[in-house]
């Protein structure tokens, strides 16, 4: 389950369904984005945990005491309201992360984006529209953690679908070429 | 009596209470911001459901749990 919970390349995920999963369609592939693209959220994360404790040593450094102004029950509140506020920050992003993904079925290739809490856009193309695969790794983090874009030229009513950020984008690239060819083949 | 009370306000004891009322009228917006997660998630479930739904949604009601304890109990903060 922790492997689930944690992994930006899922293949033949167990007990995992979609909306709109045809019968008799089976889920190949789940990609979300890299690992490396949680880093500053999560350094935030820290930073936020850290803030509180950071704060009150500076106070003990320059000697200062807010006791006069600040009581201690709206001490509690305030440092509460703040661990709170950073759990549900922690929640929120990681959400964002988890359903956020690109989807590869027997069938089709499903893109789930969630754009923040209430906006959901799905779109889906079927294998056989597939035209072109190309990716692009750029820039110093994407070549350090080896993710990168892949698009995804389609003949269908959406003609282009991008897979941002995943890992491996080669590997990605080849697993659409296999699938695409044996739609080919097939037929 | 509206230049004691105004006075007041800036006092120590009138400022920790202004600052409690803001803290605590923060803590109701977030009550409100984690119901809305109550319900984010529940939708997210729908659109992918996973082996992991019930860790998601289990969290989800802790913090909203969290978030009503503590507006409630700000609340009593102020009042005591």
């Amino acid at each position: 389950m922790t492997s689930t919970l944690l992994a930006s390349v899922v293949k033949r995920p167990r007990k995992t369904f979609f909306q709109g999963e045809d019968t008799g369609e089976e889920i190949l592939y789940i990609f979300r984005k890299s690992h490396a693209t949680n880093i500053p959220w999560l350094l935030t994360v820290v930073l936020l945990i850290l803030s509180p404790i950071m704060f009150n040593i500076v106070f003990g450094l320059l000697n200062m005491s807010i006791r006069g102004i600040i009581t201690p029950g709206l001490l509690i509140s305030i440092n509460a309201f703040w661990y709170l506020f950073t759990f549900g920050f922690f929640f929120e992003r990681f959400l964002n992360w988890f359903f956020n993904v690109y989807i590869i079925t027997n069938k089709r290739i499903v893109d789930i984006d969630f754009h923040h809490m209430l906006y959901k856009r799905v779109s889906d193309a079927p294998l056989r529209n597939i035209q072109d695969i190309t990716y692009d790794i750029q820039g110093v983090a994407e070549s350090l953690f080896n993710y990168g874009d892949v698009h995804i030229q389609t003949a269908a009513e959406k003609s282009q679908f991008d897979f941002d950020k995943v890992p491996n984008p080669a590997k990605v690239q080849d697993i659409l070429s296999d699938l695409v060819k044996g739609i080919g083949d097939d037929e | 009596m509206n230049n004691g009370f105004a006075a007041s306000l800036f006092s120590p004891y009138g400022f920790s209470l202004l600052m409690s009322l803001l803290i605590w009228f923060l803590q109701f917006l977030y009550m409100v911001f984690a119901f809305i997660v109550v319900r984010q998630v529940h939708l997210l479930n729908r659109t992918m459901r996973t082996e992991v739904a019930f860790v998601f949604t289990f969290f989800s009601y802790l913090h909203l749990l969290l978030a009503v304890i503590l507006v409630i109990l700000s609340f009593l903060i102020i009042l005591f």
